[in-house]
């Protein structure tokens, strides 16, 4: 294996209804880059090589697509708007026969010819990184917290003063 | 002192090269 494809995730739609489930991108996905509400985004890396970041953009009467990324992460990547899983994987290289596939792999996935799919040891060991928090990712988890905090005394106020609306 | 919680630039590119190293050295090439 000499390069990795992570996945952000598929939408999953809702049971005879033309809407989908909330979505949320996976771990694995978001340990590379703060994008976390865009499915069928895909990083393709290959060591000592700028990853690329394909990011889902697809065009849609009925829904609007995502805003391309930008921000202080997106100079790490060569990012590359695609409109639909295909052009994702014309993107890609055509051999993928020594890449390792992170994410949940439907049968359009299955169908791309990696080599292999979430390989144990290699999830295991990028799990295990995850527990250590980068500095990056102790500032986010301060910043959401500091966020959440102004959330709950904001509430606290509200029910001190009566009016919780119970 | 500056607030280097706040630096997210600075903070992500570390963490970046960090992820990148985590692939390059351990995944998928000792695998």
């Amino acid at each position: 294996l000499t390069s990795v494809l992570v996945h952000s995730g598929a939408a999953v739609p809702i049971f005879a209804d033309d809407q989908h489930y909330a979505f949320r991108a996976n771990a694995a996905f978001k340990s590379w880059a703060p994008l976390t509400d865009v499915p069928d985004c895909f990083i393709f890396f290959e060591p000592g090589r700028v990853p690329i970041l394909l990011f889902n953009s697809p065009l849609d009467f009925w829904y609007k697509s995502a805003d391309p990324p930008q921000g202080y992460w997106t100079r790490h990547f060569d990012i590359r708007a695609v409109a639909a899983r295909s052009a994702a994987r014309a993107l890609l290289p055509a051999d993928l026969s020594r890449t390792a596939f992170i994410g949940a792999a439907d049968a359009e996935i299955s169908s791309w010819g990696v080599g292999s799919v979430n390989p144990a040891k290699m999830v295991a060991y990028l799990d295990f990184a995850r527990a250590v928090k980068s500095a990056y990712e102790l500032a986010c988890l301060r910043k959401a917290n500091h966020l959440g905090a102004r959330g709950h005394i904001a509430a606290a106020r509200c029910v001190c003063r009566g009016r919780h609306g119970i | 002192m500056p607030d280097r919680a706040l630096d997210f630039d600075t903070l992500f590119a570390e963490h970046s090269e960090a992820v990148r190293e985590r692939y390059a050295t351990r995944s998928p090439s000792r695998i």
